[in-house]
């Protein structure tokens, strides 16, 4: 649904990958709590009509595609009417020739992107120092 | 520039609305766009904004099935030197529209504070060189 890519993490895959670490697990570790935020922005940022898609917002298990571990923010389910709420989604953010739009994704990514990225690098601080104290 | 993308959307020649779904709905007989700003990305500095971008989309509904107008519109905006992506092609299969929409970003300097002049900066400067001065 929504791909949202934050970069300059190298150095800290680096320093990992030099020491005997699960590097897959310690990513998941640091990334998911700003994924967390993502989606609670998100959440916080959807209108509001019955709440159902409001709940259906959820993050989806980690993938390993080639080295590159990520999660998405989907969507599920359906509405009390049965309308897909991916469609419902999708028709609020772009809108159509008949319905306004109300952008509620891009902007509530926009404003938790700095924050997330931090959020990050400090998780990836922690373990790498919580590493090298075990060590 | 906000002046620059509405030059931009005028110089295609084709019909806009900005924020006027309602108005966008009387032209549904034909080709038409709406634009919309939406969200802000700022740089702030001495409690205000220093530097602010407003983010928003355009949207065009085509029927027509070459991708002339589209190829129009992103000309123009490159022309104008607004900076775009393109979010989004569906088909609005009850309509037979083709929607585009792009994401533009344009510099705001209309609501910016004025060159930041901060009227202790001579004064931290002094101190610093003091402090240099201290401690060599």
């Amino acid at each position: 649904m929504a791909k949202i890519t934050f970069d300059g993490f190298d150095d800290y895959i680096k320093e990992l990958t030099g020491l005997e670490v699960n590097v897959e697990a310690a990513i998941k570790e640091a990334v998911y709590p700003a994924a967390a935020m993502v989606i609670e922005e998100i959440k916080a940022n959807t209108p509001v009509d019955s709440g159902d898609l409001q709940n259906a917002f959820y993050l989806k298990k980690f993938e390993d595609k080639e080295g590159y571990v990520y999660t998405k923010v989907d969507v599920w389910g359906y509405d009390e009417k049965g309308v897909p709420n991916m469609l419902k989604a999708r028709a609020l953010e772009s809108g159509t020739s008949r319905m306004t739009k109300r952008p509620f994704i891009r902007p509530a990514v926009n404003r938790v992107k700095s924050a997330a990225e931090a959020e990050i690098g400090r998780n990836f601080d922690q373990i790498i120092s919580r590493i090298f104290k075990k060590g | 520039m906000w002046d620059d993308l509405v030059a931009a959307l005028t110089y295609t020649g084709l019909p806009f609305a900005h924020f006027g779904w309602s108005k966008a709905a009387d032209m549904s007989a034909c080709d038409h766009g709406v634009y919309a700003e939406d969200n802000e990305k700022a740089l702030y500095a001495n409690n205000a904004h220093a530097e602010r971008v407003l983010e928003g989309t355009i949207d065009f509904y085509s029927r027509e099935g070459t991708g002339a107008a589209k190829r129009n519109i992103e000309a123009a905006l490159t022309l104008y030197k607004i900076p775009y992506r393109l979010n989004s092609i569906q088909y609005e299969e009850d309509t037979g529209f083709v929607h585009y929409e792009w994401v533009f970003e344009v510099l705001d300097r209309e609501n910016v504070s004025a060159p930041m002049v901060d009227p202790d900066y001579e004064q931290f400067e002094d101190v610093t060189e003091e402090l240099l001065y201290t401690h060599g």
